[in-house]
């Protein structure tokens, strides 16, 4: 028998699917059938392919919400790949990792549906440094203008919670950079120790005295 | 040790778990809209990392395989099936023992995946953030603090996992619970599938749970989590067999007696009558009825009668009578050889 594709070579390949109860076969030699890998198994993983979470979108994407959702983000683009949102929606796959940021605004509700949360907490890319970004927002109302920063007052820094004095850690490192930026060692010398003393007095616990001046030199400025 | 030939932490009842990691390239579409330049350039910056990062993996070009031994790749659960469909340029890089596969240009850029024998998620995890970690130190990595590693589909944004365990549950499939577990299951958060990912029927009583959440919970929470609902349904599972075959000790051992006589004996069998009887062989395994048998011989045999791995091991493409035929020898020489280890009693 040839094969039902090229009518030319032998077939060596048989393959059956049955789709709604309806039993087919297809004879194909081994280079056709070779074009068409997936065909003899793609029946077997078709459920998986569809796995749930996406058969999951699919209904919320014909939900009358999500209907309301892509006329409320109807004009957004994302500049870096051109999808647009309601292709978005209708797929539900982006189209690059800029598409997140171009319809951030929009993503929270769709997340807060499909999610456990709509932020992020597991563990930092790696390499990743908090200290190069900005602050983050929890914190602005503690932060310690520059002066009251470098002027450490221990019962102050106690009196934070702990991702306020990260917050304010962050503060000075960001200060000590700017102050190398120009050239003003004294003053990135000055963060630095201010650095050091928070640090020493997180690690020692609210309870401890407050520490005699870290010793110079320990992390010079640049 | 490939996680098929062993039996790990409660191997009675748990075959294996998976760990899947989704990490994308800044400055690149995601898989599918990946023009072809472009995906052979970031195949080649992936593959150069990960060469050089001093860790051992066959660089496989998918292309090179035969339809017989890409298919053998999905049925060992190496690569999806999805990355044969890919329009551009796919790419595997498998760890020597095979418990690590990378999947390269899928519906992400980088899919890791870490396999285990038994109930082993946490160590299962590490393996693949251990790569992982070294991926992103030297690869700029889509991340950001608000949603973490960005995917090309929204359900797998954040940490990228999606950790899965497979287990055996003859029991509960028996009793027609299975369709319970997999609704009750999925307002937990979690996914049930059969062997071959089919909701209709679990084929020789495995099903795999996994979770569907990916954001606002941290890998850790995640992976307690799974492991907690996996605990309880082994301990359904548990009271099911009590209820199923406790009381009626001579069914059962009749049944497991009978699987392996078919086994034994079959010159023709198909797939599915396979499965199903090496279930039943496994829950004589798991009950002390069938001595010279192990979980960790099922989990091999499982993987060895499917279609690709047969025509993998014959050398040239079967058909389907000639895949029974195969499949059959396949079975007697492994029920011969068990017989063969086991001492007359």
């Amino acid at each position: 028998m040839n094969c039902e594709r090229c009518q030319r070579n032998e077939a060596s390949v048989f393959i059956t699917q049955i789709e709604n109860g309806k039993r087919s076969e297809m004879h194909l030699c081994a280079e056709c059938a070779s074009k068409l890998t997936i065909a003899p198994f793609k029946a077997i993983w078709q459920q998986l392919a569809a796995n749930a979470p996406l058969g999951l979108w699919k209904s919320l994407a014909t939900s009358p919400q999500m209907q309301g959702e892509a006329a409320g983000g109807a004009g957004l683009a994302c500049p870096a790949c051109g999808l647009d949102y309601a292709e978005f929606l209708r797929s539900g796959k982006f189209g690059c990792s800029e598409c997140y940021a171009a319809f951030q605004s929009r993503l929270d509700p769709i997340l807060g549906r499909i999610q456990r949360g709509t932020r992020y907490v597991g563990r930092p890319l790696e390499g990743w440094e908090a200290s190069i970004l900005p602050t983050p927002p929890a914190a602005p109302a503690a932060l310690p203008d520059t002066a009251e920063t470098l002027d450490l007052d221990p019962a102050r820094f106690h009196s934070l919670a702990p991702e306020q004095q990260d917050a304010w850690i962050r503060a000075l490192r960001s200060a000590q950079k700017d102050a190398v930026a120009v050239e003003d060692y004294e003053r990135a010398a000055r963060c630095r120790d201010a650095i050091q003393r928070c640090l020493a007095l997180q690690a020692d616990g609210p309870d401890a005295p407050a520490g005699p001046d870290a010793p110079d030199g320990k992390e010079a400025a640049p | 040790m490939s996680w098929y030939l062993e039996a790990g932490p409660e191997g009675d009842l748990i075959v294996s778990s998976r760990i899947r990691l989704a990490r994308n390239l800044k400055d690149y579409p995601f898989g599918a809209r990946l023009t072809p330049e472009q995906g052979t350039e970031l195949l080649e910056r992936i593959r150069g990392a990960c060469r050089t990062s001093g860790d051992d993996y066959l660089d496989i070009h998918l292309e090179d395989l035969s339809p017989q031994e890409q298919l053998s790749l999905v049925e060992r659960r190496l690569i999806s099936p999805e990355l044969l469909e890919q329009p551009n340029p796919v790419g595997l890089l498998l760890g020597r023992d095979e418990s690590i596969a990378i999947m390269l240009g899928e519906e992400d850029h980088i899919r890791i995946q870490s396999m285990r024998a038994g109930l082993d998620l946490v160590p299962a995890w590490e393996a693949a953030d251990t790569v992982a970690r070294t991926i992103e130190s030297r690869l700029p990595i889509a991340w950001n603090e608000r949603y973490g590693f960005l995917t090309a589909c929204p359900t797998n944004v954040g940490t990228g996992l999606r950790a899965s365990v497979m287990m055996h549950l003859p029991a509960l499939t028996r009793l027609g619970q299975i369709e319970a577990l997999t609704r009750n299951l999925s307002k937990l958060g979690f996914t049930v599938r059969g062997y071959h990912g089919e909701h209709s029927r679990t084929q020789g009583c495995l099903v795999q749970i996994s979770n569907q959440l990916t954001l606002g919970i941290s890998e850790r929470d995640l992976l307690s989590d799974l492991g907690q609902i996996v605990e309880q349904t082994l301990q359904l599972e548990r009271r099911a067999r009590e209820q199923a075959f406790g009381s009626d000790d001579i069914r059962t051992a009749d049944r497991v007696q009978r699987a392996i006589g078919i086994l034994g004996h079959a010159r023709l069998i198909t797939s599915e009558e396979a499965l199903d009887l090496l279930s039943d062989l496994r829950l004589g395994v798991e009950l002390g009825l069938a001595p010279g048998f192990s979980a960790a011989q099922i989990n091999s045999l499982m993987i060895q009668i499917e279609p690709g791995t047969l025509q993998k091991s014959a050398g040239r493409p079967l058909d389907a009578p000639e895949r029974d035929c195969h499949r059959a020898d396949v079975l007697r020489e492994a029920i011969a050889a068990a017989d063969r280890a086991t001492p007359a009693s």
